[in-house]
């Protein structure tokens, strides 16, 4: 998984509760640290394939195109989109971050 | 002895024998005198047209069909070439313009009758030629590659994708794979300067063939009842050209004032990482976009596809007496309150912030 410039993204760099964003092939990922567990979602809005923004002090995920709110699981917060954030499975090797 | 015109060229004499003075004379005339040969709206969209794709050529010369050069190709237009940026403005504004006035040249008809029998097939290809004009648009508009226009082909070929049966086979050829990327640009450049101009060439050339067919027609028509004398009809109106120029002139000069007063600036370089907060499609989708947020994407094409299913259709529906004129008029109190609903829901989508 790499950043806007292609660089690596390093699990070290996620901190707890913080959401990166990053490209993991052609697909824009969201990941966030839960201890030591991670988790991912596509950040593709189930609605009409924007790409959602993590809105830290709300803890949401939103999206600027027609305005659905998904929640830290991933699950709608408000419509119009009616489907959760697509889960991503990733998996840690040398401290980097690959597709599953 | 010398034969007749020997003293003209032969190119001369070749051009006399087919355009004599008298035929051309007539052919003024009667072009001249045609008092509905072209309203005045079919003459803009036409003037419109030619600029719109005189304008293109230019832009063509500089633009850059690929996800890296296509922003930068944009930006240099603007900055560098020398009267690029009024050339760009012009062709941007222009397309607007075309959008309106096809509009109103639609609606026009829809109130004066102009689908009736046996016009069905005008007011068909009218429709057809607004759907055209429409992509024609939206295409253009994908082709500066900023955020909105990157967003809006997202959006766009999203919207396809949720059709059924078909929607992700078109949405897929459009995109030219899973993701918009350099190959949606590339169909979208074709589609703008190839196969929409094309249909748009097809469609307006059938559909002005067909009004001027049964134009000709009513007047024969009109002759048999109540023949006015042929010096009437074909009387010259010199005048009718001096309108055409101002018209020319109008457009001219509308589009260099939006140009300068409201320019269209590009937005910043398309990031697939993030959305601009409170991005709107063109204004002649927010209809459909306000439909998209409010509701599902489902009924958002569900309503849009009977609106276009009712438009093109209309001749079928209203079928009335030309005498009963009741009937007739609650069909086009109908056909306004949809209007008037589709624009509300215009206005509703440019004033709303999905993220309140």
């Amino acid at each position: 998984m790499v950043d806007a410039e292609g660089r690596p993204i390093r699990m070290d760099e996620v901190a707890e509760g913080e959401v990166r964003m990053g490209y993991l092939g052609e697909d824009v990922v969201l990941i966030m640290r839960e201890g030591t567990a991670f988790r991912a979602w596509s950040a593709v809005c189930t609605h009409m394939a924007c790409t959602v923004r993590w809105l830290a002090g709300e803890r949401q995920f939103a999206c600027h195109c027609h305005g659905a709110r998904f929640n830290e699981k991933g699950d709608v917060a408000r419509g119009p989109a009616t489907a959760p954030l697509q889960r991503m499975g990733v998996r840690v090797r040398d401290g980097k971050f690959y597709g599953a | 002895m010398e034969p007749e015109g020997g003293r003209k060229s032969r190119v001369g004499r070749w051009l006399a024998e087919r355009f004599s003075h008298s035929s051309v004379r007539e052919f003024l005339c009667h072009t001249l005198s045609m008092r509905r040969s072209l309203s005045a709206t079919g003459y803009l969209l036409l003037v419109v047209l030619v600029m719109q794709v005189l304008g293109g050529a230019l832009l063509l010369v500089y633009y850059k069909p690929t996800v890296a050069g296509a922003y930068e190709s944009v930006g240099a237009l603007n900055a560098e070439v020398s009267g690029g940026w009024l050339v760009r403005q012009m062709h941007a504004w222009g397309a607007q313009v075309l959008v309106v006035l096809i509009m109103v040249y639609q609606v026009r008809d829809l109130f004066l009758g102009h689908y009736r029998k046996p016009r069905e097939l005008v007011w068909i290809t009218g429709c057809l030629v607004a759907g055209v004009l429409l992509l024609e648009a939206y295409t253009g508009f994908v082709l500066r590659w900023d955020d909105r226009a990157y967003w809006g082909a997202v959006i766009g070929t999203e919207f396809v994708h949720k059709l059924p049966w078909i929607g992700p086979w078109i949405s897929q050829m459009v995109r030219g794979g899973l993701h918009v990327g350099e190959a949606t640009l590339g169909r979208f450049f074709a589609a703008h300067v190839a196969f929409l101009p094309m249909m748009l060439l097809v469609g307006g050339v059938a559909h002005g063939l067909l009004s001027g067919y049964w134009q000709v027609n009513g007047r024969s028509e009109q002759r048999g009842r109540d023949a006015p004398e042929d010096g009437v009809v074909n009387r010259p109106r010199p005048e009718r050209a001096f309108l055409l120029l101002g018209g020319f002139y109008a457009v001219l000069i509308l589009l260099v004032l939006l140009a300068h007063v409201w320019p269209q600036t590009l937005g910043p370089r398309a990031d697939p990482m993030g959305v601009p907060e409170n991005i709107k499609p063109p204004w002649y989708f927010l209809p459909v976009y306000h439909l998209m947020s409010t509701t599902s994407p489902w009924i958002a094409a569900v309503l849009s596809g009977l609106v276009l299913v009712l438009a093109i259709g209309w001749p079928f529906v209203e079928r009335t007496d030309e005498s009963n004129t009741t009937a007739r008029r609650r069909l086009l109190l109908l056909a306004f309150v949809v209007l008037v609903i589709w624009a509300g829901l215009g206005v509703a989508g440019y004033v709303s912030n999905p993220l309140r």
